[in-house]
């Protein structure tokens, strides 16, 4: 693919290492798609991939502007994953950098356990790789998608804000980031309780990040290339906690190994 | 009682699923079997294990069972029936193995109750 010059209704943004192009049929979404992306925003490629975002309804206020972001961000998310399926095995995780070494910690968990919230609690300092979906390619290199977090809202909850990552003091890595460690996450332990880390032997490993991965089937002896990267790492633990700052001895210990 | 177990007789003809993929290690088996809504990876138990491996490409339960008493000999408490469809039916509802009347040696994937 090669570089193109951009058009007025598209925005190109890179995520998982693919370049996408966001195709913006309504104005009013422009200004707020732009912001919120701006940590992923790209030179514009031929022939990459398009997501459309939505249409807004005549008389759309604040929150169909952010269900219509937030629709944007399942489709970028959805696009990107198709366009690496069998390039990068693809984690439902949260992922932070060593901003001097790129390790890098993935921390998977499903929808709404909390993989926002542990970013923006233990990503300032650090490089925001992700809240969403982790990619590793065979080497351990991690393509970065430094998507917009998708903030709950205090009251409803609904629709979530699609803030930019800058917006909450979170910077991209600045260099390559690199599989460090891995780590299953549980909100399963009461306030006050420690937090409990866990190893989970390969088999479980494998039974357990199964379905927190995109595309598995994609690869050729997909569980003997899961179990490989899992071992690569020294073994999956499973992180049990309450509060996301009780994790950060946990972030930092991963993040201080060297390749 | 699930739909399989209903179906589960003597002459039900037992092969093995959609397995996309095997992963042994020294603690045991996992496989991963493409379902009709996504894929999981299922650990496998040593009988499961057993049961799978003596299926090879079909057989009933009945040949099942005397495939498995040469293979592993009788269980020390007894009650191999039990034992044998207690393991085909947790491997049904995992999709790792198939439960069907047809011929044995029809291996189109087509079940008939």
């Amino acid at each position: 693919m090669s570089a193109t010059v951009p058009r007025e209704g598209m925005l190109h943004v890179e995520a998982l290492g693919a370049t996408i192009a966001i195709e913006l049929p309504d104005c009013r979404l422009t200004a707020a798609v732009e912001r919120a992306w701006s940590a992923c925003s790209t030179v514009p490629v031929e022939k990459c991939p398009v997501a459309t975002a939505p249409e807004l309804a005549p008389d759309a206020g604040e929150d169909g502007l952010a269900a219509a972001l937030q629709s944007l961000t399942q489709v970028v998310t959805r696009t990107a994953i198709l366009a690496r399926a069998g390039e990068l095995m693809m984690f439902h995780a949260s992922a932070l950098s060593d901003q001097r070494s790129g390790a890098t910690i993935a921390m998977v968990a499903p929808g709404g356990t909390g993989k926002t919230t542990l970013v923006r609690t233990l990503g300032p300092g650090r490089g925001y790789v992700t809240d969403e979906t982790v990619g590793v390619a065979s080497d351990g290199s991690i393509s970065t998608y430094c998507k917009p977090l998708s903030v709950r809202r205090p009251d409803t909850g609904q629709p979530k804000d699609e803030v930019a990552p800058s917006d909450l003091g979170l910077l991209p890595p600045q260099v390559q980031p690199w599989l460090a460690g891995i780590v299953l996450l549980r909100r399963d332990r009461e306030a006050g309780e420690t937090v409990v880390v866990e190893s989970v032997d390969v088999l479980d490993s494998l039974v357990l990040l199964a379905p927190e991965t995109s595309s598995l089937a994609s690869f050729e002896r997909p569980l003997h290339r899961l179990a490989d990267l899992v071992q690569s790492v020294g073994g999956l633990r499973r992180v049990r906690y309450h509060d996301a700052a009780d994790v950060e001895p946990v972030v930092r210990e991963v993040l201080g190994r060297a390749r | 009682m699930s739909d399989a177990d209903e179906v589960l007789t003597p002459l039900t003809i037992l092969r093995v699923g959609d397995v996309l993929d095997t992963y042994s290690a020294d603690e045991g088996t996992v496989v991963l079997v493409r379902g009709t809504t996504g894929h999981r990876v299922v650990r496998m138990s040593p009988l499961g294990e057993a049961v799978r491996a003596a299926i090879g490409p079909g057989r009933t339960l009945a040949e099942l069972e005397v495939e498995l008493v040469s293979r592993l000999g009788e269980p020390p408490a007894g009650g191999l029936s039990y034992l044998v469809r207690s393991a085909v039916l947790a491997l049904v509802d995992e999709g790792v193995i198939v439960a069907g009347q047809g011929p044995k040696g029809d291996n189109s994937g087509v079940i008939r109750p």
